[in-house]
C-alpha cells in the first residue's frame, strides 16, 4: 500500500472521524472516580484549595454538549489550519522552478 | 491531570505562565525554521485528517478509565500528536487543546494554563516523542510497522504521563501544598499506572492509523523525513 502523503486519503479520513466519534460516543460512560490529581490532591489534603477562577469566564457548563462540540470543532479547525499555515511556504518554494 | 485555580501559588503560577509562553514561542520558532529549510512538518492535504486526530484527542480527554480501585486516568495524547505530526506542532495543538478546554469546559484553571501547557504541551509532548525516537532508533524500513516501534510507542506514552505528572508533582511542591517526597511518590505512582493506559491507548490508535494509511509512505516521523518527492 502506497499511499501518497500529497493526496487526501478518505479513508484515512473516515477512519480519523470514527475515532473522533468512539471516542464521543465513551464520554457518557466516563469513570466517576476522581482522576490522578484529585486523587493526589484529596489524599493529601489540599483539594480544598481548588477555586473558581480569578478571571472572567463564561457561565459553568462543564459537561454541556453544545460546548464539548463547540470545542471539538474549535480544536480540529486550529489544528488543521496551524498544520496549514506552516506547510504553505515550504509546499510553495518546493513548486518553484528554483 | 489538567491543574485548576487554586493549586498553585501565584509565584509558580506566574513563573510557569512565562515558561509556557516560552515553549510555544520555541515551538512556533522551531516551526517556521523548518518551514523556512523546507523541512516543513506534514502535508497540508493531511490538514483535515490532522484535525480530527487533534479532535479526537480533545474528545478522549473527557472519557477517563478506572485505574485500580479508587483512581481513574484519560489520555493525555501530547505522544499521539507529536508522532503523528512532528514534536513542535504537536506543542502547539496540544495548547490549542488546552486553551479550549479551559476556555469551554473548565478543564484546568485559567491561571494554571501555563502550568498546564509547560506539563502536558511541552513536558508531555517532547519526552514521549523523544523517548519513542530513542528506542525506534533508525530502522531500516521507516514505513513498517514492527514490534519494536510498538515498544516504542507504549514506553514513549507511558512516560510521557509519569514525567508530566511528576512536573505537576514538583510545581505543586514549590508551591507548598505537600512535601515535595510525598507529592512525587504519590503522582509518580497513580501515573504509572494511568500511563499504561496511555501507552496502550496510543499503540492502538496509531497502528490502527497505520493500517488505514496514515504511515505507509513516511512512517511516523514526519518532522525528521520532510517529503520532498514533489520538488
Amino acid at each position: 500500500m502506497h499511499n501518497s502523503p500529497h493526496r487526501i486519503n478518505l479513508k484515512l479520513l473516515l477512519g480519523a472521524a470514527v475515532l473522533v466519534a468512539a471516542a464521543l460516543t465513551l464520554i457518557p460512560f466516563s469513570s466517576e472516580k476522581p482522576d490522578g490529581l484529585e486523587y493526589a490532591a484529596k489524599t493529601l489534603h489540599f483539594s480544598d484549595t481548588a477555586r473558581e477562577s480569578p478571571l472572567p469566564q463564561p457561565k459553568p457548563t462543564q459537561g454541556s454538549w453544545t460546548n464539548r462540540l463547540i470545542g471539538l470543532f474549535l480544536v480540529g479547525a486550529v489544528s488543521a489550519w496551524l498544520l496549514t499555515h506552516f506547510r504553505g511556504r515550504t509546499t510553495r518554494r518546493t513548486n518553484s522552478p528554483h | 491531570m489538567h491543574l485548576p485555580d487554586g493549586f498553585l501559588d501565584a509565584k509558580t503560577w506566574t513563573g510557569l505562565t512565562v515558561v509556557g509562553a516560552g515553549a510555544v514561542a520555541l515551538a512556533l520558532r522551531q516551526l517556521k525554521k523548518a518551514q523556512d529549510t523546507g523541512n516543513g512538518t506534514t502535508p497540508s492535504t493531511r490538514a483535515p485528517i490532522v484535525g480530527l486526530c487533534a479532535a479526537f484527542v480533545f474528545a478522549a480527554q473527557m472519557v477517563n478509565f478506572p485505574v485500580a480501585t479508587a483512581v481513574s486516568g484519560h489520555l493525555l495524547g501530547g505522544t499521539l500528536l507529536a508522532i503523528l505530526l512532528g514534536p513542535w506542532m504537536g506543542v502547539l495543538v496540544m495548547t490549542a487543546v488546552l486553551v479550549i478546554q479551559a476556555l469551554l469546559l473548565q478543564d484546568g484553571g485559567i491561571t494554571a494554563l501555563g502550568a498546564n501547557v509547560v506539563n502536558l504541551a511541552f513536558i508531555a509532548t517532547l519526552s514521549g516523542y523523544g523517548i519513542y525516537r530513542l528506542i525506534l532508533g533508525r530502522p531500516a524500513d521507516e514505513s513498517a510497522w514492527s514490534t519494536r516501534r510498538s515498544i516504542a510507542i507504549f514506553v514513549g506514552a507511558w512516560s510521557s504521563a509519569v514525567l508530566s505528572a511528576l512536573a505537576a508533582g514538583a510545581e505543586l511542591a514549590l508551591s507548598g501544598v505537600a512535601a515535595a517526597s510525598t507529592l512525587l511518590s504519590l503522582m509518580g505512582g497513580i501515573h504509572a499506572l494511568i500511563g499504561l493506559g496511555e501507552g496502550l491507548i496510543t499503540v492502538l490508535v496509531l497502528r490502527y492509523l497505520f493500517a488505514l494509511g496514515y504511515g505507509t509512505t513516511r512512517g511516523f516521523t514526519p518532522a525528521l523525513n520532510p517529503p520532498r518527492s514533489h520538488a
